[in-house]
């Protein structure tokens, strides 16, 4: 059986990783116009495999590019526990940003909320709307997955197995690409259709 | 926008552990550019389909350097880990340079194993 070594294979995570947030519904720029009209206090939401973090990625590199200081919390299960926010720095602008909000009790969101009365603002990922206006519903779709990949392996990958990548995780965009890896590690001509 | 290389000697690609890895970095901040700092790296990184990890051994930095210059650096490998590649996870070697400001570098790998051939991990049957 011929075998794709971990660093040749174009959906390792090195590569994944560098994927800028892609949307067919709306640009970069339209949604820092939002988060502005918002008044920076907003929520990213949508479910697993969908683009917050990588969103919430793109979305600190532009507000740094405009002076803002950014701190940047990833919470999940594992780790549900909010640190030790220190207070904003009154010379720099600064946002916090909150990826996995939705792990958070009640008490720990009153307590998130008012520690960050004084930053410049405050944006949230979680699955559901509630508790801060919602910023962008992130949503996924066989092409969307299409664009993905033909980033990391252009020409490669039949519609037909992006299709089945793309129903067997339900839309899972991080899934899937995870799932084309282990095609392509098994050997090139999995990458067509079966 | 600065242009940055990095070179082993004798374009060497193994190594044992223990052996010296030597090399040059070369910058040029280009016309009326600066270069406030520099800084080579030995460092290894798996790669694959989980997490990464990467782990910076040691580092050289060049105090002052001039807009343009070429460097020498020498780095003595540590006894591990050994250099492996396999379906799931690589580990890989190398050295890099990197230039500020800016995100300006380049970078080298190289194997380290004991024979100078990578170990290839084979998949197993369960």
């Amino acid at each position: 059986m011929t075998t794709l070594r971990a660093h040749d294979n174009p959906f390792r995570t090195e590569r994944t990783d560098t994927l800028p947030f892609v949307s067919h519904d709306i640009t970069m720029a339209a949604i820092m116009d939002r988060l502005q009209a918002l008044r920076y206090r907003a929520a990213i939401v949508g479910p697993q495999g969908s683009g917050k973090t990588t969103l919430v990625l793109d979305l600190s590199a532009a507000l740094l590019a405009v002076g803002f200081e950014v701190r940047t919390v990833l919470l999940n299960e594992a780790n549900p526990t909010l640190p030790v926010l220190p207070q904003p720095d009154s010379r720099r602008p600064s946002i916090w940003i909150i990826d996995g909000a939705e792990v958070l009790s009640v008490l720990q969101w009153t307590m998130l909320r008012w520690k960050a009365r004084n930053a410049a603002g405050l944006i949230t990922t979680q699955h559901s709307p509630g508790r801060l206006p919602t910023l962008i519903q992130t949503r996924t779709s066989v092409a969307l997955l299409a664009t993905l990949v033909d980033r990391l392996a252009p020409g490669h990958v039949s519609p037909e197995v992006l299709d089945q990548a793309y129903r067997l995780h339900q839309g899972n965009l991080r899934d899937a690409l995870r799932w084309l890896y282990d095609r392509a590690a098994t050997g090139v001509t999995a990458y067509a259709a079966s | 926008m600065a242009e940055v290389n990095i070179e082993l000697a004798d374009h060497r690609t193994d190594f044992r552990p223990g052996d010296v890895v030597d090399g040059m970095a070369t910058w040029s901040a280009g016309d009326g550019g600066r270069i406030d700092s520099v800084e080579v790296r030995l460092f290894w990184h798996t790669q694959g389909k989980g997490d990464r990890d990467i782990r910076i051994v040691e580092t050289v930095q060049f105090d002052n350097p001039a807009a343009q210059d070429a460097q020498l650096f020498s780095f003595t490998l540590p006894a591990g880990p050994h250099s492996f590649e396999g379906t799931l996870i690589s580990l890989i070697w190398g050295v890099e340079v990197v230039v500020k400001p800016g995100k300006n570098s380049a970078s080298a790998q190289f194997t380290v194993t004991t024979d100078g051939t990578p170990i290839r991990l084979t998949p197993v049957k369960t």
